[in-house]
């Protein structure tokens, strides 16, 4: 829109002229189509309606632009100005009603996170060798177990016996595990804050727990059967000694601020003047 | 809408409009947007209601085990016209329409970035429309002339090859779809152009009415998805008319490419449709609970975030065509990830109603509705895209169920919300709130007669596009109980197009701002004058008219 050719906005405004070339070109170009299911003498009309069409469109461009003016609405017609009201606002005010205030204040780095997952996920391996020389004679059922549960998922064989030791395969299941581990502790570190209550109970019991049921459903519902081929016990008591070791490390960790506890100013990243007790 | 002459009316009718052929000539040369927005929503109603009488016509047939009502072939092309209609001469339009009416006026703009362009578009989807059910009188199919197209609205090979598709009524199906997509790109073409480059003074990005925004995302997912649905039906063409092998498994094609191309396009365009019904309630849910809208720059991201994933998902509607573990493992999970962006909306549009005034006006009702069948949706379709669980209900009731609830339990609902809140800006007249209730309430019994019980047929195995059905399988009272609701939501549309008579007949003024709404388009008349601002305005927040009510709360203080 050029500026320039404004008028003045009482003697009206210029706006673009009525015109059919556009329809005569749509009327064209489907006629000309649709001659494929119809006769040639579509085909023929069609082209003949779009170049007039296109024609007509061009020359509503060139040399000018054709424009009318629009003169304007009398006074009545016209909306009236926008008046302020006479309502007051009322500005919801946090904590006011019973309106939530709990933000999280701090979390927990995402290294304490690393940390913990890291923690955790050893402290499963030593209780899951031990378990197997217990039992079995042998530490490696559990490592096995696990690759044999989690490598179809990824279309690698399972391994072929469980009791000895397959270094392939041990050393695939710890990569694994530590993976699953390092995500796991990150996802510790973020949410733990938010949690009501006691850090330890939700990371180590309460989280375990509501997974462990999760992974049993959806086991069921995905490959049916599955499910009863793992020992649910140990598994779960595993999880759990996963869940206390990560939520200790991390929480010991050295919380780091939100921004939810500094001044406006400073949060918008402008410069300001910060008190001694805001930092 | 029938909005085609009110007194003292400067955009509906105009100087040469006082004769009857005068007015129908201004209408078909118009560019003017607010025009052309309206030529597109009273198309896409009209089309509504032909539509809506197919859907009413297959229920009918299936209201009773091994009913005779309907032959097997009118079955076919019933279904198949019916979803053509309603996704591509429905939906398409009145997203269209709604976008090229408010765009202008809620950037402070006169018009679209092109003009004629926006008339040639709107009149390639109406051919393409025309071309489409032309088939009923003069296509050639397998049981002789007068045949509609018969092979789903997604026309999958091989069934829409030339071996068993005789005929050209397949052809009309493509050309019609093809033709009316042409419009749809220049459509997106021109809100793109127009949000970027043509937006009042103080209109920064970060200012723009959430509705612009999302119709901005749904441009260009237009722009990506359309020309490959386009593409695949030039060499379905080819394959039909100039014996090429594109989808000829026989002779060496491919027909999963067809799904491939297919599905490219139709999942975007799911979200095409959805999108803008984020948008009419993004601006309605403010307005009706008196807030401002919670987390506006979360809204952008999610919907550019559901923009984005919406182009890498298309694969979880060809679980059963057999593509192997890891594309079914990627596109299960992929699939799961729309549901994160869609939820921050959802608990945006509830975040933006807590603590509100909530005032429950017939818009208000259409977007509560809209929130919680939505969400009954969004779960479904989470459900479909396990792909296991989805090789026992692909292709049942239970995805009929699905789609209609986001459909009609979703974009129907909150269309309809739109035209309750922006009817009395387009003709300056009210709606009549207790027609509008009675609107909702039938409306909503009905669809959820209908459509929550088929749920059940489709875990029962009932599957879709069966014209009928033995009465031994336990599917019948199911199948009775979703017909009903038919009649209710007739009744409820009925409703609707009494009070827009209604609003004609004893007319009662709506000012230019009925709802104390923020936006700029309530700033100007209703109807707008056909050049909109006599001068352009210039604005300083998201919500000008809040600043000019309350200058001493002022919106840009806090943005
Ligand atoms: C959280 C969001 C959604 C998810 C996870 C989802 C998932 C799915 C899946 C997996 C299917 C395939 C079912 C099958 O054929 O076996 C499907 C079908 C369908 N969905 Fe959705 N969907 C979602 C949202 C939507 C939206 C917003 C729309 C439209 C506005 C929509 C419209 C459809 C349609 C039309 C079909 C059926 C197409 C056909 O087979 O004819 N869905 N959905
Ligand atoms: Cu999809």
């Amino acid at each position: 829109m050029e500026t320039k050719s404004e008028l003045a906005p009482e003697a009206g405004v210029e706006l673009p002229a009525s015109t059919s070339a556009p329809l005569y070109f749509a009327l064209g170009l489907s006629m000309l189509l649709a001659s494929l299911v119809t006769n040639v003498l579509f085909a023929w009309t069609g082209g003949a309606l779009a170049i007039w069409g296109a024609v007509a469109w061009w020359r509503e461009m060139f040399p000018h632009e054709q424009k009318v003016v629009e003169p304007a609405q009398s006074e009545a017609e016209r909306a009236p100005p926008v008046k302020p009201v006479p309502e007051r606002v009322r500005n919801l005010v946090a904590g006011q009603d019973g309106h939530r205030v709990r933000l999280p204040l701090e979390y927990h780095p995402y290294s304490g996170g690393l940390r913990g997952g890291l923690a955790g996920g050893a402290a499963m391996v030593v209780a899951a060798l031990l378990y197997g020389l217990v039992t079995d004679g042998s530490p490696w059922p559990l490592v096995n177990g696990f690759a044999a549960l989690v490598f179809p998922l990824f279309g690698a064989p399972p391994p072929p016996d469980s009791l000895s030791f397959h270094p392939g395969i041990a050393a695939a299941a710890g990569l694994l595990h530590v993976s699953f581990s390092l995500m796991l502790g990150l996802v510790y570190a973020s949410v733990l804050p938010m949690l009501p209550g006691h850090p330890r109970l939700w990371g180590g019991l309460v989280a375990p727990l509501a997974w462990s049921g999760a992974g049993f459903v959806c086991l069921e519902l995905v490959d049916p059967g599955s499910a009863g081929r793992i020992q649910w016990g140990v598994f779960v008591t595993l999880q759990i000694i996963f869940g206390m070791t990560a939520g200790e490390v991390i929480s010991r960790s050295r919380p780091v601020q939100t921004l939810q506890s500094y001044p406006l100013a400073a949060r918008a990243g402008l410069e300001a003047e910060m008190r001694e007790d805001d930092t | 809408m029938s909005a085609s002459s009110t007194p003292g009316n400067p955009s509906l009718t105009g100087g040469a409009g006082a004769t009857f052929a005068g007015s129908i000539h201004e209408w078909v040369t118009t560019v003017d947007h607010k025009r052309l927005g309206l030529l597109y929503i009273g198309s896409g109603l009209l089309f509504f209601l032909i539509g809506g009488v197919e859907a009413a016509l297959m229920r009918a047939q299936l209201a009773m085990p091994g009913n005779e009502l309907l032959e097997p072939q009118e079955f076919n092309r019933l279904f198949t016209m019916h979803g053509t209609t309603m996704v591509f001469l429905v939906g398409m339009p009145i997203i269209t329409g709604f976008g090229n009416y408010l765009i202008p006026l809620m950037i402070g703009a006169r018009d679209m970035a092109f003009p004629r362009l926006n008339a040639w578009g709107f009149w390639m989807f109406l051919f393409g429309g025309l071309v489409l059910y032309m088939s009923y009188f003069a296509s050639m199919g397998l049981y002789g002339a007068g045949t509609a197209p018969d092979v789903g609205w997604f026309a999958y090979a091989p069934l829409s090859g030339r071996a068993f598709s005789r005929g050209n009524a397949t052809d009309y199906w493509v050309l019609g779809i093809m033709i009316s997509g042409f419009g749809s790109i220049s459509g997106a073409v021109n809100m793109i152009a127009t949000t970027i480059t043509m937006r009042c003074r103080g209109m920064t990005m970060g200012r723009l009415p959430l509705f612009v925004w999302m119709m901005l995302v749904v441009s260009f997912l237009i722009l990506l998805a359309l020309p490959v649905l386009t593409a695949a039906q030039v060499m379905l063409l080819f394959d039909r008319f100039l014996g090429a092998h594109f989808f000829d498994t026989q002779a060496g094609g491919d027909a999963v490419l067809w799904q491939h191309f297919f599905w490219f396009f139709g999942h975007p365009e799911v979200y095409i449709l959805m999108i803008p019904g984020f948008a009419y309630a993004s601006e309605i849910i403010p307005v009706f609970s008196r807030k401002v809208i919670f987390g506006y720059s979360f809204m952008v991201a999610a919907t550019i975030a559901i923009g984005l994933v919406a182009v890498g998902v298309w694969a979880h509607h060809m679980f059963t065509v057999g593509m192997g573990r890891g594309l079914n493992i990627w596109f299960a999970v992929i699939t799961m990830v729309v549901g994160i962006p869609t939820g921050i909306k959802l608990f945006n549009w509830i975040a933006t109603m807590y603590g509100g005034k909530i005032q429950m006006k017939t818009p208000m009702l259409f977007c509560i509705g809209f929130l919680g069948q939505f969400l009954v949706a969004g779960l479904s379709g989470i459900l479909l895209s396990g792909a296991p669980l989805n090789w026992q209900l692909s292709d049942s009731y239970f995805v009929v169920a699905h789609f209609h609830f986001v459909l009609i339990g979703g974009l129907l609902f909150t269309i309809f919300a739109a035209l309750y809140y922006w009817f009395p800006k387009v003709t300056g007249l009210m709606l009549s709130e207790k027609l509008g209730r009675w609107h909702f309430w039938l409306f909503f019994v009905g669809f959820h007669v209908t459509f929550t019980t088929m749920h059940v047929q489709g875990i029962l195995g009932m599957p879709r596009r069966i014209y009928t059905y033995p009465g031994d399988r336990g599917w019948a009272i199911w199948n009775f109980i979703s017909s009903a609701g038919v009649v209710f939501q007739m009744a409820g549309v009925l409703c609707f197009l009494a009070a827009v008579v209604l609003a004609f007949k004893r007319p009662r003024r709506a000012g230019p701002d009925p709802w104390n709404a923020w936006t700029l388009e309530w700033s100007t008349s209703s109807p707008p004058p056909a050049y909109n601002f006599l001068t352009l305005p210039e604005v300083r927040s998201r919500r000008p008219l809040w600043d000019l009510k309350h200058p001493h709360d002022p919106d840009w203080e806090h943005e």
